[in-house]
């Protein structure tokens, strides 16, 4: 008798919850794609497509409430929206102050209240309250491909799309070099900053078509071999971890250096030993640091470092044992750089340093900090405070 | 010749003592099943108001009975996130603890898991196939792509133990060793494509094998829910030769059961459950560890109250999980892996301690 | 070859009771038994194993219960064969105890024995439709006959080795068996219970006329309580027959190589000393 009642009460519990999706999937069936339902005061509506490949509908009002699925979009934003960037973003991810916290202090103490945007998550994407990000009622979302936030198969676009919000993809870290220039031109387009946008991008092109050009006619053979220390000395003192295909093997690749790790690794990141490094013989070796504590092993460099600091961190980093047998070493060909430039709209200042480094003679004449301070003049609103590359180590 | 049972007398008084105190004691377990059930209904509504959109009961009311009254987002959290996730707690968790207290019978081991076959970390490597290298089974629709595959290689784990177990006539001290050794295979094997996946991949991977309700939706509460209403009356109907099996395989072995097909079918039904939850909801840890054994200290072996009482005692847990993982940290949704772990751990070591080893 | 020592009671096998034919259990290349034969172990009667270890005894007390499968021979029992494996209607026939009991089993001794009636319903004897009470007033009145009535509501996690084996013989007997097989029920018992078990055994097998086949260590109690005894040495049957003719100091000597004597006692029973082991050069040659 009891077998029975178990029984009855187990299944009827479970089909009555089963019950309870049928009104909901009635509901979502008859519910449209955002896509192709335009708010009725839209009469303009624009169709783009996104870095995902994706056809997104645009709404000829200006959004007035973005989420940005990662925080560390905002440099981007920034380039855009000009003096007031943060004034529509209604919430999002928080990998800004946690994997960028120079920036993002820099960014505070322009506007104090950037501590008062809501926040979906932390800094992984499994920390994302898809919940809370819906209860913002953005009428726009910004999100990565990839990265510590709202990616590419997360459930929440759909969820997003399905209450009409427009969800539009960019890129700068899967495929910077290829995707840099489209992300601006489609930020350009969502926000209805087309100028703005166009003016960024005849600042990038100009400025990359003048080291390709210098490059493209120097044969690969003569190129020099570069190895690009990721994050140094945060695996203690060990070595090294470094990027293949992808990430900043790219911004390598576009300044006209050959990346050791390239043909090695079967992925973008992977750890290479000191060993096979010595065994390559670099011609060029770069480190790059991002949010390292002071006093410990890294490269200390940011919106907030000062050029002494990086410099003596550079120094510390290629005294570690062994390193002194790299010929790019002792002949004075390490450098440092921020490791945010693989994930970032501004990549075309790290390509012109790397350019720098990889051929002084043919770029004696480019002067990157001009570069730099061009682009936050014209497009930021933000001064362009700290050390974003090191060009020697401290004697 | 043997007293033939029809011929017996009426009970003694003293017999009848001892029979309506074995009554009280049937009764006393339907009531703590009952009550568990209750705590279930209290959890669920509780998981179900509570979310950091800080909607009103009232608005959440609103919602399910007058569509139309409440704007979009407010339907999407409903609908799609609030519901299906605390849904999919009751499910899952139900799952685990049902498949878990078969397996400790099964392989006579109060340390099994519905995990101990591999089929969790199968289950993440068919994943990796399918995020990573895009191998997936022709035919089936994207959205299912993924789960579909760390179905089948969840599946598949479990027909490998299940094969070399009888080939060589493994007992089954012998199989969880074999499932440990699969467990390890498989993660190895995970580690392996992570090595060589691209970055989005890679992440993609990574969000897949965190336990996380994050990915529910209705289409897979059905599945879930017809699986576990079959796999869960199937349970019941072997209900008294999983009892005997803890007298002893050899004895249940001469009572006329057969132990191979017994195990071999309820390996398959843990197999088909716990591989159904992991590839929906990622690896959520200890549930069908603990439900088990907490199950067993409320409602004893036989395994007609047993086996319920894990399945609910299952589905409380993930449910109240799944509302810690809200509340825990303002502001911040905890993965519900990390709760059942964080509170797994004590619970399990508090196990041990209080049985002081004594565990056959 | 087996020697056999010649009996008093019929050999024919249509005597009721159990009869082995040419039994041959093999593993591997092992012959563990070796066309084994014995008469009639008979109804209402308790037959004791014996022998050393590796001898074969839980062997053949497996293969008896259709637990090890046999190579060749066969199993009769009141002339019918018996099937090998322990399936459907054999089980309500033939129930077998191992030695080992689980620990640690959260099941009330009632459960526990109700358990074993329950288990495999509906195949042959026993009604299937009782009610759940009469299911209870059965399981509780055979652990009254074997006087641990009192303990039904007791957890089999909370029991004596003792207790525990007297309700292993409950869950055995409220299957109402005809045969029942018990691997060295004795092994861990304190004196008191060695003597109660036994003592109920007896009592059961004469009142349900079952055939019990017990294996034993201890001599003695083969002697003092068991009716037959079959004494076994490597594979073979060395002697089958009433105790006191089967354990003799010359088959002592040659199956354990011990030189003992057996010395009646004051109530006429009969006691066995060992008084040492066998000289070298006999241990040797064996």
């Amino acid at each position: 008798m009891f077998k029975a009642l178990a029984a009855a009460v187990s299944v009827v519990a479970v089909v009555s919850l089963a019950g309870l999706p049928l009104p909901a999937l009635a509901q979502t069936q008859a519910q449209a794609p955002a896509s192709t339902q335009a708010p009725a005061q839209n009469a303009a509506a624009q169709t783009v497509t996104d870095l995902a490949g994706r056809t997104v509908r645009i709404p000829a009002a200006e959004p007035h409430r973005i989420l940005l699925g990662e925080s560390r979009l905002l440099p981007a934003i920034a380039l855009l929206e000009g003096q007031d960037p943060l004034a529509h973003i209604v919430g999002w991810q928080g990998d800004l102050p946690a994997m960028d916290p120079q920036t993002y202090r820099a960014y505070a103490q322009r506007f104090p209240n950037i501590g008062q945007i809501p926040l979906i998550g932390q800094s992984s994407e499994g920390s994302v309250s898809p919940e809370k990000a819906l209860a913002l009622k953005p009428d726009l979302a910004i999100l990565s491909i990839i990265g510590e936030g709202v990616g590419l198969h997360n459930p929440l676009v759909e969820q997003l799309e399905a209450t009409g919000t427009p969800v539009v993809f960019v890129d700068f870290r899967l495929h910077p070099l290829r995707d840099t220039l489209p992300s601006i031109k489609l930020l350009g387009q969502v926000l209805h900053r087309e100028a703005q946008a166009d003016a960024y991008s005849a600042f990038y092109s100009a400025h990359l078509q003048r080291v390709q050009s210098v490059i493209s006619r120097i044969p690969e053979a003569q190129r020099p071999k570069v190895f690009i220390d990721l994050l140094a000395g945060a695996w203690g003192a060990g070595c090294c971890h470094t990027a293949g295909k992808g990430n900043f093997g790219e911004l390598v690749e576009a300044a006209g250096g050959r990346n050791i790790a390239a043909p090695l690794l079967p992925g973008v990141l992977g750890d290479i030993s000191l060993e096979q490094i010595i065994a390559a013989q670099p011609d060029v070796y770069v480190a790059t640091g991002s949010h390292a504590k002071s006093g410990g092993l890294a490269l200390q460099i940011g919106a907030q470092t000062n050029p002494q600091d990086a410099a003596r961190s550079l120094a510390q980093l290629v005294a570690r044992p062994g390193f002194d047998t790299l010929a790019a070493i002792r002949n004075g060909r390490a450098h440092g750089i921020s490791h945010n430039y693989y994930d970032s709209a501004y990549n075309i200042v790290a390509i012109e340093a790397l350019a720098k480094w990889f051929y002084p003679e043919q770029f004696r004449n480019l002067d990157v900090n001009a570069t730099q301070a061009e682009l936050y003049r014209r497009f930021l609103a933000v001064p362009p405070t700290g050390t974003f590359w090191v060009d020697k180590p401290a004697s | 010749m043997s007293i033939p049972l029809n011929a017996r007398p009426l009970p003694l008084p003293h017999e009848t003592a001892t029979i309506s105190q074995y009554r009280r004691l049937t009764r006393r377990r339907i009531a703590c099943l009952v009550a568990i059930l209750l705590l279930i209904a209290a959890s669920l509504l509780f998981d179900f108001n509570t979310g950091p959109s800080g909607l009103p009961v009232t608005t959440l009311l609103r919602t399910i009975f007058d569509r139309a009254s409440v704007d979009e987002p407010t339907r999407v959290i409903v609908w799609q996130i609030r519901m299906p996730y605390a849904v999919m707690a009751l499910l899952v968790g139900a799952s685990l603890g049902v498949s878990g207290a078969e397996m400790q019978t099964v392989l006579d081991n109060p340390l099994a898991s519905p995990y101990t076959l591999g089929v969790s970390a199968a289950a993440a490597f068919g994943a990796s196939l399918a995020i990573v290298l895009d191998l997936a089974i022709p035919g089936v629709p994207q959205g299912w792509i993924v789960s579909a595959n760390a179905f089948v290689f969840a599946l598949l784990s479990a027909a490998v133990l299940d094969a070399v177990a009888r080939w060589r006539g493994m007992s089954t001290a012998g199989v969880v060793l074999m499932g440990i050794a699969l467990v390890f295979a498989f993660h190895a094997l995970v580690s392996l494509i992570q090595f060589i996946a691209s970055a989005d991949a890679l992440q993609g991977l990574v969000f897949w094998t965190l336990g996380s309700l994050a990915r529910a939706n209705w289409q897979q509460i059905g599945v879930l829910a017809v699986a576990l209403a079959v796999s869960l009356s199937l349970s019941m109907r072997n209900a008294w030769k999983l009892t005997a099996l803890r007298l002893g395989e050899d004895r249940a072995a001469s009572f006329g059961i057969d132990i191979r097909r017994l195990r071999l079918g309820t390996l398959l039904r843990v197999a088909v459950l716990s591989a159904l939850a992991v590839s929906f909801v990622g690896t959520i840890g200890f549930i069908g560890l603990i439900a088990p054994h907490i199950a067993r200290t409320l409602l004893g072996e036989d395994h007609r109250f047993y086996l319920p009482g894990s399945a609910l005692l299952g589905a409380l847990m993930l449910s109240l999980a799944s509302i810690a993982s809200k509340i825990l940290i303002p502001g911040v949704l905890v993965p519900v892996g990390i709760v059942t772990a964080l509170v797994g751990i004590p619970l399990f070591l508090g196990i041990v301690l209080r049985s002081q080893g004594r565990v056959s | 070859m087996n020697t056999m020592t010649t009996t008093t009671t019929t050999t024919t096998t249509r005597a009721p009771g159990l009869s082995i034919h040419d039994l041959t259990v093999r593993y591997g290349r092992r012959r563990i038994l070796d066309s084994l034969a014995a008469g009639v172990l008979p109804r209402g009667e308790v037959t004791a194993l014996l022998g050393p270890n590796g001898s074969g005894k839980s062997t053949l007390l497996r293969t008896l219960a259709g637990l090890t499968a046999a190579s060749g021979g066969r199993l009769t029992l009141d002339g019918e064969t018996l099937a090998l494996s322990p399936s459907g209607a054999r089980s309500h026939s033939v129930v077998y105890l191992p030695q080992a009991l689980p620990a640690g089993v959260r099941l009330q001794v009632l459960e526990s024995v109700r358990v074993a009636y329950c288990a495999t319903r509906g195949h042959g004897s026993g009604s299937t439709h009782t009610t759940r009470d009469a299911d209870i007033a059965h399981a509780l009145s055979v652990l009254q006959r074997l006087g641990i009535g009192d303990l039904a509501q007791r957890s089999l996690d909370q029991l004596s080795g003792g207790q525990r084996q007297l309700a292993g013989i409950a869950q055995a007997l409220v299957r109402d068996p005809q045969v029942l097989l018990l691997d060295e029920p004795l092994s861990a018992l304190d004196l008191n219970h060695q003597f109660h078990v036994m003592q109920m055994l007896r009592d059961e097998t004469r009142r349900r006329n079952m055939v019990t086949v017990v294996v034993l260590h201890d001599i003695n109690t083969a002697l003092r309580a068991c009716d037959r005894a079959m004494l076994l040495n490597r594979g073979g049957i060395v002697g089958f027959g009433r105790p006191a003719d089967v354990v003799t100091p010359d088959s002592l000597m040659d199956v354990f190589g011990v030189v003992a004597r057996i010395e009646p006692c004051s109530r006429g029973t009969h006691q066995i000393l060992i008084d040492g082991l066998a000289p070298q050069a006999d241990m040797a040659s064996r």
